[in-house]
C-alpha cells in the first residue's frame, strides 16, 4: 500500500530535493570537466578509463613543458568548444580535446614559449576545434571515424605558416632533455632516467616504449613505459593488440629488409600499435579473425609510412599517424560493402575492446526488436500454427510468410465428432482481433463459407480485412465469416480489438485464420517477412517459452502475453518518479536509506539514479518487458543489485515461463581471474554470467496485490556455477515492495519506505553518459 | 467355428425408415469396450454394477470448454462444482487441469481442502453456512457467496469477531426469460433486492465485496438465457463502480449447462438440442465484453459448470438379473442396478446398450431395478434387442450427481474406476461392505441381546 505522508512531510521533502537538485547540478558540473579533461587524454588511446587518462597525463608531463602545454590545450579547447555551444556530450567525451593536446604537444616540442608562441596555441585550439568538428560532421555522414585527421591538418597548416614568423624561436630544451627530468622531477627522476637508460633493454622493446612516448612527443623509454602501463590497465586487449601490432611491424621490417631507423629514430612504429588497436578491438569486436587481420595489413602501414614520408618530404613536413588515420578509415568504411559480416562493427561503443565484445553477444538479440513495430496474435487464448512460412499448402512464393492459425484438441484434432460440418471445428466462428493499432483499410465482406473440403480459388482470400499500422507496413486476417464484421473500413482499432469472426470463406477447407504482414494496403498482397513482437509458445513437455522478435513455426502452440497490471505498474519508472528504499544488512544497526531518481537524458535514454553511491543503471521499457541495459558506479550499492536482479523482467505472470538472459561479462566479474579473460577472450570467452528470472507465486490471482519473482545471477567458470546471486523481488500494489539479496552468505533486504513524482517544475536533466 | 449366441425370436411392428419422430433408434450398437478396455474384463475384474470413468473423456471435455471461453473472453477460470461428482480422483483431474474448486457444504469444503485446494481458490456456495463454517472460510480468504439477508447479517455479526476481512460475492436470481426462474436462492435482481444487499455490505464496511454469482438453473438448453443474466450482472458491476468506486473483481455465472443427456419428455434427444460449450461461451462473452468495462478493469469470468464437463465420462455398467413378460405382453428386464445407484434416472432417459453381440431386432421393453420397490424403473420403454441373463449392459452418461446422490438403500454401493489416459484401470472407490455400513451404528446396551 502507498504510505501516506504529512503535509508539513511532503513540504519538507520537497525543499531537501530541491536543495539535493541544487547541489546535484554542481557536481555534475564539475564531473563534466573533469570528464572532459580525462577523455581528451583517454581517447588518443580509444579508451574513457580514468586511470588510463591520469596515467597518460603523467607521462606527458615527464617533459613538463609539453605536458603542460598539452594540458593547457585541452582546457583552452574544451572551454572554447562550449562557448561556441558544441554538444557538450562530444566534449564530455573528450572527442575536441583530443587533437588539440597533440597539436599543441607537437608545437611545444618544437618552440619556445614567448608571447608569439601564446598566439599561436590559441590560433592552434581553435582551428583544430574547428578541424575536428568539421572534419566530424563530414565523415560520420559515411560512418567512419575522424581519429587523428584534425590533429594532422591542423598540425601541418601550424607549421608550414609559423615558419614565416620570425617572433617564434625553436626550443632547444629538447636538446638537454636532463635540464627538464630536472626541473619536473628533480634528482630522483634524473636519476631514473638514467637508470632506465643504462638498463641495457632490448632493442625491441626500447623500440616499442619509445614508440609509445613518441604519440605524445616525447623520446624516452620513461614515458613510454607508463603509457603502456596505462594500456593495460584500460584494456588488456588493447595492450596486447599493441604488442602484436608493434612487433608484427618490427618484424616485416626485419623480413623485407626496411629502414628500420625509420621506426627507430622517429618512432613512427606507434602507427602499428594504434591501428591494431583501433583495427583488432575497438571498431570491431575482437576475435582471432581481427587479430589476423591486424597481422595481415602490417605491410600496408609500412608501405604507406614510406610513400607518405615520400610525398610530404618536399614540404618538410612529418607523416606522424597520416599511415594509421588512412588505413583504419578505409577498413571500416570497406567493410560496409562486406555482404559477410567477419567483422563485426562494434554497435555500441563502450570504450573498452572487452567490454564491446561480452556485451555483443546479446546486445543484439536484446535490442534488435527495439526497431520492429510491435505486431502480436490475431486472436484471443492458445491457438496452433497449422501452417507457417514456406508452408506445405499454400504459403508459397510470394506469398510464404503467411500462418494459418487453428485450434487443435489433446489428440490434435481440430474438429469434435465427425468434422464433416464447420461448426463442428473448434475455431469456427471464434473472434479476431487487431495485431496492432491502425486504420481499416479494406474489408472485403460478401463470401459465403465453404463446406468442408471446398474452397473458393476464386476469391482465395475469402472475407477479409487489412489494417494500416504504419507507412508500408500492413496486416491481412483472411477466411472471415461474412456479416460477421464489427468494424468498418477507415475505423481506428486498437491492440486486441475484436474485428470479425472466424468463417470458411475463400480457399479454406476448414476453419483457419489466414494472418499476414505485408507493405501494400490489398487482400492478397506480397508477403512481408515480419516478426510476432511477443508471445507465449507452449513447448511439448507442457512449459511455457517466452518468445520475442520471433516468428511462429508450424506446429507451435501458443497465445498472447497478458500483462499483469501489477508488474507494469511496479515496473514503471516514469522520469520524475523518486523512490525510497530502507536497506537492513545482517546487522540489524547498520540500516540505512537510499534515494532512486528516475531521470532521462538527451538521447531519450531513461536511468535510475542513486545519489547516495553515485549510480547509474540505464533501463528499457517497451510495455512488455523491463530491461536493464547497463550500469555504471558502486557496485555494492542496492541500485546495483537491483540492476542485475531485474535485468530482464517480462510483465506478464506465468509460473511456467522462465526468462534467461546473459548478463555482460565485465558488470559482475572482477579480479585477476577476469583479466586472465580479458587476454583471452578474443578467441575464447568460458567465463559467462547468466541471467534466471522465475515467477514464484501470487497472493490472489483475480486481483493480485502481492506477486513474487526470484532472479538468479550465476557466474559460470567453462560451464560451472563458481558464484550466485539470489534476489527476490515483492511486488506490491503499484510498486516494488521489497528486493532481498542473497550472495556469499549475506542477506540483504530493502523495504521501499515511499515513491513520488517530483513536482519540481524543471525536472532535472543530466548528460550523465553511459 | 463359434458357437453363435442364442437370442431368442420377438414379435414386433414393422417400422419404416431408421428414424421417427422420435429421433434415431438407439441401443442396437453394442458397446463392448471404454477407453479401450472391454466391457467384459472390467465386469470380471471389479464386480457388476460398476461405475467407469474416463480420464481422458474428462480431460477433452474440460480443454474444450476452456478452449471454448478463453479464445473469447481474456480472463476466465472454472471452478469444479463438487457436488456433481466429488471423488477425489475426479476432482483431482479438474484441479491438474487448473480448476478450481466449488462446494456447497462444509464437509465438501473440507475435502477440497484435504484435496489441496488453496483456501483462496475454493467458492463457498448455498444456503446453508453455520457460524463456524463461515469462520473457517474466512480464515483461509474463501470467497463466500451470500445467499440471503440471514447470512450477511450473520456475516456481519461474525466479521468483529475475527481478524480477517471477509471476502464475499452475492448470490443473485434474475428473470432471463426462460422459465423456471430460479429464485430461491439470493437475492432478486428486478425487485431491487440484490442492489440492497449490495448497498448493506458496501456502506457496514465489513467486508470485501469481490464478486456477483448468478445460476440461472440447470440443463439450461437455451443459451441466450446466459447473455442476459452475464448483462444484468455486468450492469450491477458497473453501477457498484459508478456508485461506490469499487472493482468487481469477478463473475460467477454458475453452471446449468446441458449434457448431451435426454430429458424426459423431450421431443428431440439431447445430443441434437443441447447447445455447445461454444454457445455459452459466444453468449457470455459477448455480454461482458460488451457492458463497457474499461479492458484492464474485465472482471475474471468464473463458471461452475458441473453436469456439461462430467456427464459423458462416466459410465454405468450392469448386469441382467432376469427376464420376464408383465401382464401386458411386455418384456421386463431386471438389471442388478436401479435408481438406488442411477438417480438420474428419474430425469434422463438414459441410452443403455447392450455390451455384447447382437442382432438389429429390437423390442419394446421396461428395465427395472434390482430394488423391491415400485419405483425402481431405469427406463419405461426402451427399445433393446433381447438379453439374457448374466449379458451386461452399459449406461452411458452418468458422470454426474449419480457417484453423490446414489443410495445405500437395499443394496450396497459398488467399485468406481477411472481409466486412465494410457488406458490402464484404477479403483479410485471400492465397494461398501457391511462393516462400512455398520462403522457409525451404536447399540443401546439394552438391546444388544435377544433370544429368538
Amino acid at each position: 500500500m502507498h504510505t501516506q505522508y504529512k503535509l508539513s512531510d511532503y513540504h519538507n521533502r520537497k525543499f531537501l530535493t530541491m536543495k539535493s537538485t541544487a547541489l546535484k547540478k554542481r557536481k555534475v558540473q564539475a564531473q563534466f570537466w573533469v570528464d572532459s579533461l580525462l577523455n581528451s587524454y583517454g581517447q588518443i588511446f580509444f579508451s574513457k578509463n580514468k586511470i588510463l587518462a591520469v596515467l597518460v597525463v603523467l607521462a606527458s608531463f615527464i617533459n613538463w613543458h609539453i605536458g603542460l602545454w598539452g594540458l593547457l590545450a585541452v582546457v583552452c579547447t574544451n572551454v572554447m568548444a562550449n562557448l561556441l555551444g558544441f554538444s557538450r556530450v562530444h566534449i564530455q567525451d573528450g572527442l575536441f580535446g583530443l587533437n588539440s593536446v597533440l597539436v599543441v604537444m607537437g608545437l611545444a616540442v618544437e618552440f619556445q614559449v614567448n608571447s608569439a608562441f601564446v598566439l599561436v596555441f590559441f590560433a592552434a585550439c581553435l582551428l583544430t576545434l574547428l578541424l575536428s568538428v568539421a572534419l566530424m560532421g563530414y565523415l560520420s555522414q559515411l560512418g567512419v571515424p575522424f581519429l587523428s585527421l584534425p590533429f594532422l591538418f591542423a598540425y601541418w597548416i601550424m607549421k608550414l605558416s609559423v615558419r614565416q614568423y620570425d617572433a617564434l624561436e625553436l626550443n632547444i630544451n629538447d636538446i638537454y632533455a636532463m635540464n627538464e627530468l630536472y626541473a619536473f622531477g628533480g634528482i630522483a627522476l634524473v636519476g631514473l632516467y638514467e637508470y632506465v637508460n643504462n638498463m641495457g633493454l632490448p632493442d625491441v622493446l626500447e623500440s616499442y616504449f619509445n614508440s609509445l612516448a613518441a604519440i605524445l612527443f616525447h623520446g624516452n623509454v620513461i614515458t613510454g613505459f607508463l603509457i603502456a602501463i596505462a594500456l593495460l590497465i584500460g584494456s588488456r586487449i588493447a595492450f596486447s593488440l599493441s604488442l602484436i601490432g608493434f612487433f608484427a611491424g618490427y618484424l616485416f621490417y626485419y623480413l623485407v629488409g626496411g629502414d628500420f631507423t625509420q621506426l627507430h629514430y622517429s618512432y613512427i612504429g606507434f602507427n602499428f600499435i594504434l591501428t591494431a588497436i583501433a583495427i583488432g578491438g575497438f571498431f570491431f569486436i575482437p576475435s582471432w579473425r581481427t587479430y589476423a587481420l591486424v597481422i595481415i595489413i602490417t605491410p600496408l602501414i609500412a608501405m604507406l609510412i614510406a610513400a607518405f614520408a615520400s610525398l610530404l618530404l618536399p614540404f618538410q613536413l612529418p607523416v606522424l599517424s597520416l599511415p594509421f588515420a588512412v588505413i583504419v578509415i578505409m577498413i571500416i568504411y570497406t567493410m560496409n560493402f562486406a555482404t559477410k559480416p567477419h567483422f563485426l562493427k562494434v554497435l555500441n561503443q563502450q570504450y573498452s575492446p572487452e567490454n564491446n565484445l561480452y556485451s555483443y553477444s546479446n546486445y543484439k538479440e536484446r535490442f534488435e526488436g527495439t526497431t520492429w513495430f510491435q505486431l502480436t496474435l490475431p486472436f484471443l487464448g492458445e491457438w496452433s500454427v497449422s501452417q507457417g512460412y514456406n508452408g506445405k499448402y499454400t504459403h508459397k512464393g510470394d506469398w510464404k510468410y503467411a500462418w494459418d492459425f487453428v485450434i487443435e484438441d489433446t489428440e490434435k484434432n481440430t474438429f469434435r465428432d465427425s468434422g464433416t460440418t464447420v461448426q463442428e471445428y473448434y475455431c469456427y466462428k471464434l473472434p479476431v482481433t487487431a495485431a496492432a493499432a491502425g486504420y481499416v483499410v479494406q474489408i472485403v465482406d460478401d463470401l459465403p463459407d465453404n463446406e468442408i473440403g471446398g474452397v473458393d480459388l476464386k476469391n482465395n482470400w475469402g472475407n477479409s480485412i487489412v489494417i494500416k499500422h504504419a507507412e508500408h507496413l500492413y496486416t491481412q486476417i483472411s477466411h472471415l465469416k461474412a456479416g460477421s464484421f464489427k468494424v468498418k473500413v477507415g475505423d481506428y482499432v486498437k491492440r486486441g480489438q475484436q474485428l470479425a469472426f472466424l468463417g470458411n470463406s475463400g480457399r479454406s477447407p476448414e476453419p483457419h485464420i489466414h494472418f499476414q504482414v505485408q507493405a501494400t494496403p490489398y487482400v492478397g498482397s506480397k508477403t512481408m517477412q515480419y516478426p510476432l513482437a511477443y508471445f507465449i509458445r507452449k513447448t511439448s513437455k507442457g512449459d511455457y517459452e517466452f518468445k520475442r522478435f520471433a516468428y511462429p513455426e508450424e506446429g507451435d502452440a501458443l497465445f498472447n502475453v497478458k500483462i499483469s497490471k501489477l508488474l507494469r505498474n511496479a515496473f514503471s519508472f516514469i522520469p520524475g518518479k523518486i523512490m525510497r528504499f530502507e536497506i537492513e544488512g545482517d546487522a540489524k544497526e547498520d540500516k540505512k536509506i537510499v534515494e532512486w531518481n528516475v531521470y532521462t537524458n538527451s538521447l531519450g535514454h531513461t536511468y535510475l539514479y542513486c545519489n547516495d553511491s553515485n549510480s547509474v543503471a540505464y533501463f528499457h521499457n517497451d510495455g512488455t518487458v523491463h530491461y536493464f541495459t547497463s550500469f555504471s558506479g558502486d557496485r555494492t550499492s542496492l541500485l546495483y543489485y537491483f540492476y542485475l536482479g531485474a535485468y530482464k523482467v517480462m510483465l506478464g505472470f506465468y509460473k511456467k515461463v522462465k526468462i534467461q538472459d546473459v548478463i555482460p561479462l565485465q558488470m559482475v566479474d572482477s579480479g585477476a581471474g577476469m583479466y586472465l579473460q580479458d587476454f583471452l577472450a578474443p578467441f575464447k570467452v568460458y567465463r559467462k554470467i547468466d541471467y534466471n528470472l522465475e515467477y514464484i507465486s501470487v497472493d490472489n490471482s483475480m486481483r493480485p496485490a502481492k506477486m513474487k519473482l526470484q532472479a538468479r545471477v550465476d557466474k559460470n567458470v567453462f560451464g560451472n556455477v563458481a558464484e550466485s546471486f539470489v534476489f527476490d523481488i515483492v511486488v506490491g500494489v503499484n510498486n516494488i515492495d521489497r528486493f532481498i539479496v542473497q550472495f556469499r552468505g549475506k542477506k540483504l533486504i530493502a523495504r521501499q519506505l515511499d515513491e513520488y513524482v517530483s513536482e519540481d517544475a524543471e525536472v532535472f536533466q543530466n548528460e550523465l553518459t553511459e | 467355428m463359434t458357437k453363435l449366441r442364442y437370442e431368442r425370436p420377438v414379435i414386433k411392428t414393422l417400422n419404416k425408415g431408421v428414424s421417427n419422430k422420435f429421433g434415431a433408434q438407439q441401443g442396437f450398437i453394442p458397446h463392448t469396450h471404454i477407453d479401450g478396455l472391454s466391457v467384459k474384463e472390467l465386469t470380471k475384474e471389479y464386480g457388476s454394477p460398476l461405475f467407469v470413468l474416463s480420464e481422458r473423456t474428462i480431460r477433452e471435455t474440460y480443454r474444450q470448454a476452456k478452449t471454448a471461453f478463453t479464445t473469447r473472453y481474456p480472463n476466465v477460470q472454472f471452478a469444479w462444482s463438487y457436488k456433481t461428482n466429488y471423488m477425489n480422483a475426479v476432482c483431482n483431474v479438474f484441479h491438474q487441469e487448473g480448476s478450481w474448486a466449488e462446494v456447497v457444504s462444509i464437509f465438501e469444503y473440507e475435502k477440497a481442502m484435504r484435496n489441496g485446494v488453496p483456501g483462496d481458490k475454493i467458492i463457498f456456495n448455498g444456503p446453508d453456512k453455520t457460524e463456524n463454517d463461515h469462520r473457517i472460510a474466512i480464515e483461509n480468504g474463501s470467497p463466500i457467496h451470500i445467499d440471503h439477508l440471514d447470512e450477511l447479517y450473520s456475516l456481519i455479526e461474525l466479521s468483529e469477531k475475527v481478524d480477517k476481512r471477509p471476502r464475499v460475492a452475492i448470490r443473485i436470481n434474475l428473470d432471463t426469460g426462460v422459465p423456471p426462474m430460479w429464485d430461491r436462492f439470493g437475492f432478486n435482481y428486478e425487485s431491487g433486492k440484490a442492489w440492497d444487499a449490495i448497498n448493506k455490505i458496501m456502506h457496514t464496511d465489513k467486508m470485501d465485496l469481490i464478486g456477483l454469482h448468478c445460476h440461472i438453473g440447470t440443463f439450461m438448453l437455451a443459451a441466450h438465457a446466459y447473455k442476459v443474466a452475464a448483462s444484468k450482472l455486468a450492469d450491477l458491476a458497473l453501477s457498484i463502480k459508478k456508485t461506490f468506486g469499487h472493482d468487481i473483481q469477478y463473475i460467477d455465472m454458475g453452471g446449468g449447462f446441458a449434457s448431451k443427456n435426454t430429458l424426459k419428455g423431450a421431443y428431440l434427444s439431447g445430443s441434437d438440442i443441447s447447445p455447445t460449450f461454444d454457445d455459452y461461451a459466444e453468449n457470455i462473452c459477448t455480454a461482458l465484453l460488451n457492458a463497457g468495462f474499461k479492458t484492464e478493469e474485465l472482471p475474471l469470468l468464473i463458471l461452475e459448470s458441473g453436469r456439461s464437463l462430467i456427464d459423458d465420462a462416466g459410465y454405468l455398467l450392469g448386469s441382467v438379473l432376469a427376464n420376464k413378460r408383465l401382464s401386458d405382453g411386455r418384456r421386463a428386464t431386471i438389471l442388478d442396478f436401479g435408481v438406488n445407484l442411477l438417480f438420474t434416472s428419474f430425469w434422463y432417459e438414459h441410452i443403455i446398450s447392450p455390451a455384447q453381440e447382437c442382432s438389429q431386432y429390437a423390442e419394446d421393453a421396461v428395465l427395472y431395478g434390482p430394488l423391491c420397490m415400485n419405483i425402481d424403473v431405469v427406463r419405461e420403454s426402451v427399445k433393446l434387442p433381447p438379453l439374457n441373463k448374466g449379458d451386461q449392459v452399459v449406461v452411458h452418461r452418468v458422470g454426474a450427481y449419480n457417484m453423490t446422490q446414489w443410495m445405500q438403500f437395499i443394496a450396497l454401493r459398488p467399485k468406481i474406476t477411472m481409466i486412465d489416459m494410457e488406458g490402464k484401470s484404477h479403483l479410485v472407490r471400492d465397494s461398501e461392505d457391511l462393516d462400512y455400513l455398520m462403522l457409525p451404528e451404536r447399540m443401546p446396551e439394552h438391546l444388544k441381546d435377544f433370544e429368538l
